[in-house]
């Protein structure tokens, strides 16, 4: 061990989230690991959660911070890094989940417009991860209950809105807009948390 | 058409975008209403936003120990690809090419593992060759604008949309600054990478792409240092310079 890794690793602690994927990037070993310390549990439980296999959660937490060494490709005016970090994590577990491989990414070829412009930190990543999970558990909780069900489904199932409507015996459209309508009440309700 | 549409069901569309679940003709209707207005990718970014939240309702449930250690060692193994301690006494030419060596070898998985079975340097030099000698790359030296003794290259491979900054001797820049990477094209600036320096003064690593006009053979590139967040056009001052190639 180097002299200066105790020094070394709380300066990397105080680092965003941004600089410390800028610094994976350049292949220091030490800033993945400090954003495996601040992310693993939001990984792992995320996994899990799909999953519902300890030993394949395991490997999809792995995948998911090698993939981040290998092929460092966030862009911070694509959205906060924790955002990418879960879109990741939850699009390869449902992938794994359902064998999809939905196409869900036309729009890709627009992000150059926003591109080149670096996205000011969001307020929530300045909170800490249990702040964070607090503030959620609170705005979900404010959602009725029939548009929180559909969302869950569709997140950590994976279910098509036609497979939640089966299972509901709800109408297709009723899924729909619930889901929807659930999505953007908590987009109100965390907007000052969202830039 | 697309005038009649109010800000509830452009709400409604991206919603639905997120969520991953748009029929054909919302899809189409989506993406002409960014085509007009691309300035609704933000709202799909606040979206996507929200939809990652909702992962922080689960109750933190932590992974074995043991996995920190092996993600730690495989990582490890890779950097072993370059021996650290020659890696910056090594002429950059050398340097360059092992890192072409690397990126080629950890961007492309098979290729990796073809590697480390045959163990096989004519296959990796053949690919540093078939890269270098790809129409479009194009390796730029960089020099020190001031006293500085920073120097290093820039890379770029468009036909794997990479850049592969390799930079020695930066100060280590605070939380509040970046350095960025600009194409100068007409006295255009357009912004190619950001990046800082590790605690040792450099930066190793490859990046994406962000524009075709980065890897222009008539561009002027600029590294400046610029405050973090940072403004669209360069504000700070110039660190390294790389001068366009010479046209052949």
């Amino acid at each position: 061990m180097d002299s200066d890794s105790t020094s070394e690793k709380s300066n990397l602690r105080l680092l965003s989230d941004t600089e410390l994927f800028q610094a994976v990037a350049t292949k220091d070993t030490s800033a993945l690991t400090t954003l495996y310390d601040r992310y693993a549990n939001l990984v792992y439980s995320l996994a899990l959660k799909i999953l519902k296999d300890t030993s394949a959660a395991e490997d999809l937490t792995q995948e998911v911070f090698l993939r981040i060494w290998h092929n460092p490709n966030y862009d911070p005016a694509r959205g906060s890094f924790s955002s990418f970090l879960v879109t990741l994590t939850r699009s390869r577990a449902i992938d794994k989940l359902r064998s999809r491989n939905a196409n869900l990414k036309f729009l890709d070829r627009w992000w150059q417009h926003v591109s080149n412009q670096s996205s000011a930190q969001n307020p929530f990543e300045k909170a800490s991860i249990e702040e964070r999970s607090q503030k959620v558990r609170q705005a979900l909780a404010q959602l009725p209950q029939e548009q929180r069900q559909v969302l869950t489904m569709a997140y950590y199932e994976g279910l098509s809105q036609t497979e939640i409507a089966e299972r509901l015996q709800t109408p297709l459209g009723t899924v729909k807009t619930r889901a929807r309508q659930g999505l953007i009440k908590l987009k109100k309700i965390l907007q000052d948390w969202i830039n | 058409m697309t005038d009649s549409f109010s800000s509830q069901n452009q709400e409604q569309l991206i919603a639905g975008y997120v969520l991953g679940e748009l029929d054909p003709e919302e899809t189409e209707q989506l993406k002409q209403l960014i085509a007009q207005n691309p300035e609704l990718l933000k709202e799909v970014v606040r979206m996507q936003e929200v939809m990652a939240l909702i992962a922080y309702e689960l109750p933190p449930v932590q992974p074995p120990t043991k996995l920190r250690s092996q993600i730690l060692a495989a990582v490890q193994s890779d950097q072993q690809t370059i021996p650290s301690k020659k890696r910056f006494s090594i002429p950059w030419g050398k340097l360059v090419a092992a890192i072409v060596i690397l990126i080629l070898a950890i961007d492309n998985y098979r290729l990796r593992q073809e590697l480390q079975r045959t163990h096989s340097q004519l296959t990796s030099q053949q690919q540093i060759l078939t890269a270098l000698q790809q129409p479009n790359s194009r390796l730029v030296t960089l020099k020190a604008v001031n006293t500085s003794k920073a120097s290093g290259s820039i890379i770029f491979l468009p036909n794997q949309g990479k850049l592969v900054v390799a930079l020695e001797n930066l100060s280590r820049l605070p939380e509040n600054q970046i350095y960025r990477l600009w194409a100068v094209i007409d006295g255009k600036k357009i912004a190619c990478a950001q990046f800082n320096a590790n605690l040792k003064g450099k930066v190793l690593g490859s990046l994406v792409i962000p524009s075709k006009d980065c890897s222009l053979q008539q561009a002027k590139l600029v590294v400046t240092q610029e405050p973090f967040p940072s403004p669209q056009q360069p504000v700070g001052s110039p660190v390294l310079i790389g001068e366009p190639n010479q046209k052949s």
